[in-house]
């Protein structure tokens, strides 16, 4: 029996767990690059505030004739994808924001509205990188969204439910992540895409500066980056519920140990991001489809045979 | 005091500075990449400050003034100069801090920060804000072309279709991508026709750079682990490695000969799969763009440029980004600044 948030207070609940998950994303991000970068890691707590001051000081910029509405649409639509993602993540044994009886096909749909969301920052600007990091995004988009559902109905197959509460209480014995191995791997990579980041950042690389962001400024790009940083933690908190056993741990309560396994999670994804260079799209794709795609198909199909005996 | 307390935390922020590189500049900026008081950015939108490196003349200097009114407000141009008498543009004329010596990075610091604390001095544009050519010609809208495509409306050509690689009838794109981009030598844009992502066609042209003498520091661009490193380092950083790229510059700007770093370096960047993701991109004399890096990461053999238009003649079906990895990956800035004129598609 979960407890679900008020209908007023789960927007906010929501907003409030990914803006502190955004800033996490930026802290962890700092410390990362400080460390690879051989700098250290001063100020890392300092500096995401400071670089959020200069967006909010910086004025918006307009491309000729942009699409307007698309424009504030399209950063708005990633933030709300966000939160309705981190709203079906149980907390608690008896706390979820939202906890639908199908919270992994809404989970679903929300990734494959990401490619959307995406897309559509880089066409309304006018403007060619941004459309060309579209074109690009949106030509890897299916390999990897196939990749996430392959994993994540596997996960559903042992609670034989589609209710996040439900799959956490599945891995009470044993976490997803030791009983299909292949799960958690393969559902970084599609939250890598999802995100455009690390070796998937495809739409917002230095190769087309800064990618669908490459013409936005100020106000507009610290809401868009702070989306893709909040879809990053709404990865990690998925991630956490469905492969790394949830609240399910030792001593700790159960809050705090769905947070501890999120940050450790989007450590690793943001690490990824500075020791991993950019794939090739076109060969990512090959990749996807000959290499991954099968090792998702074999995760689902290891799981079905573990649901039979 | 909730806006100078914002003030206070914007003018705190690593400067995110936009480094374009003239003529004279050779490879030296990449190592402005170092400092983490800096943070180059490879959009103009994105900078408070605009650091112009070397000589504009001409047609550079026109490409700088059209970029320097991108940048956002509030902006500061700092003009990073051997010789401040020579031809510059207008947004190098009042206004510009000039910095004369070898380290560029106070300047830009104190540029952010009078931006952001005192934005009545920002720079104001210095172009007009209206089309570089009126809209008239032939076609249904005055635009050239046929129907409701191609021509050249307000001068800027739009996409006509033509058969792509596979008969597809798709629609090509003319653009021109730089002289200030990064993985471009110095002073050199593409004029591309893209389909989709795929390069159709392109001309690689060298911009005038002018004479005069180089920034300091230029020098040991030619021969020797400062050269490799300055240019791993802008490799790293069009391949997301930022911060790896980051470490290849400040090895670049300690200007010695460490051995066991750059080898360590060297480990990362192959730990980092970016020789296996270069591997058959841009393929001339029998080597591709990751046996050209790793010729880089050896730290000490000399490396000349290929030719631009051999380059150019490589470009056609290639996607954009692995062109430009192709472009930078057969550049040696010093060498190519005196290479002819190439075109091909």
């Amino acid at each position: 029996m979960s407890l679900h948030a008020d209908v007023w207070a789960a927007p906010v609940l929501a907003g409030a767990v990914l803006a502190l998950g955004a800033y996490v994303v930026a802290v962890l991000d700092v410390a990362a690059a400080g460390l690879v970068a051989g700098t250290g890691s001063r100020r890392v707590l300092a500096q995401p505030v400071r670089n959020v001051a200069l967006l909010i000081r910086q004025e918006p910029t307009l491309t000729e004739r942009p699409d307007r509405a698309s424009w504030v649409l399209a950063p708005a639509l990633y933030a709300g994808l966000a939160a309705a993602g981190i709203s079906v993540v149980p907390w608690s044994r008896t706390f979820s924001i939202a906890d639908v009886d199908t919270g992994i096909v809404l989970w679903g749909s929300i990734e494959a509205l990401v490619v959307v969301a995406l897309f559509l920052h880089g066409w309304s600007a006018n403007s060619h990188q941004p459309l060309l990091a579209a074109y690009r995004f949106v030509a890897v988009g299916l390999s990897y969204l196939l990749l996430s559902m392959f994993v994540l109905i596997a996960a559903a197959i042992p609670a034989e439910s589609l209710q996040l509460s439900r799959i956490v209480e599945s891995q009470a014995g044993l976490w997803n992540v030791v009983r299909q191995p292949l799960g958690l791997p393969l559902f970084a990579v599609a939250a890598l895409g999802s995100t455009t980041w690390g070796p998937l950042n495809l739409a917002a690389g230095d190769d087309l500066s800064g990618g669908t962001t490459a013409d936005v400024s100020g106000l507009p790009l610290l809401v868009w980056l702070g989306a893709r940083a909040a879809m990053l933690t709404a990865f990690a908190a998925m991630g956490t519920a469905v492969f790394l056993g949830g609240w399910h741990g030792p001593l700790l309560p159960d809050p705090l140990w769905v947070v501890l396994k999120t940050v450790a999670l989007l450590a690793a994804l943001v690490a990824s991001g500075h020791l991993v260079a950019r794939v090739r799209a076109e060969r990512f794709v090959t990749w996807c489809w000959m290499v991954l795609l099968p090792l998702g198909f074999a995760d689902l199909a290891l799981a079905g045979l573990q649901a039979l005996r | 005091m909730a806006v100078t307390l914002l003030t206070r935390l914007a003018a705190a922020a690593p400067v995110p500075v936009f480094v374009a590189r003239g003529g004279g500049a050779g490879m030296v900026p990449a190592e402005l990449h170092a400092d983490t008081r800096l943070r180059l950015v490879t959009s103009a939108r994105h900078a408070t400050v605009l650091l112009a490196a070397g000589r504009f003349p001409a047609a550079l200097g026109e490409a700088l003034d059209r970029l320097h009114d991108q940048l956002a407000q509030p902006r500061r141009t700092v003009w990073w100069t051997p010789d401040a008498s020579v031809e510059r543009p207008a947004c190098l004329e009042e206004g510009a801090t000039v910095v004369t010596g070898s380290d560029p990075v106070g300047a830009v610091v104190a540029a952010h920060r009078a931006a952001l604390t005192e934005p009545a001095s920002a720079d104001p544009p210095v172009l007009r804000d209206e089309p570089p050519n009126p809209f008239e010609g032939g076609g249904d809208h005055g635009q050239g072309g046929e129907g409701m495509m191609g021509g050249v409306p307000y001068g800027r050509p739009m996409a006509m279709t033509a058969d792509d690689r596979d008969g597809l009838a798709l629609d090509q794109l003319p653009v021109v991508f730089g002289p200030f981009l990064l993985g471009l030598p110095n002073g050199v844009q593409v004029r591309a026709v893209l389909q989709g992502g795929t390069l159709q066609g392109a001309q690689l042209e060298q911009l005038d750079l002018g004479d005069g003498p180089p920034l300091p520091g230029s020098e040991t661009d030619r021969g020797g682990p400062c050269q490799h490193l300055r240019w791993v380092a802008d490799a790293l950083r069009l391949a997301g490695l930022d911060a790896l790229g980051r470490r290849a510059a400040g090895l670049a700007r300690s200007a010695l000969t460490d051995r066991r770093a750059c080898a360590s370096l060297a480990r990362a960047v192959r730990r980092s799969g970016l020789p296996a993701t270069w591997s058959g991109i841009g393929v001339l004399d029998g080597e591709d763009a990751s046996l050209r890096l790793e010729r880089r990461l050896r730290f000490d053999e000399p490396a000349d440029g290929i030719p631009l238009g051999r380059v150019a003649g490589s470009l056609p079906g290639q996607d954009w980004s692995d062109a430009l990895v192709t472009v930078w990956s057969a550049s040696a800035p010093d060498a190519v600044a005196s290479a002819a004129q190439g075109r091909s598609g």
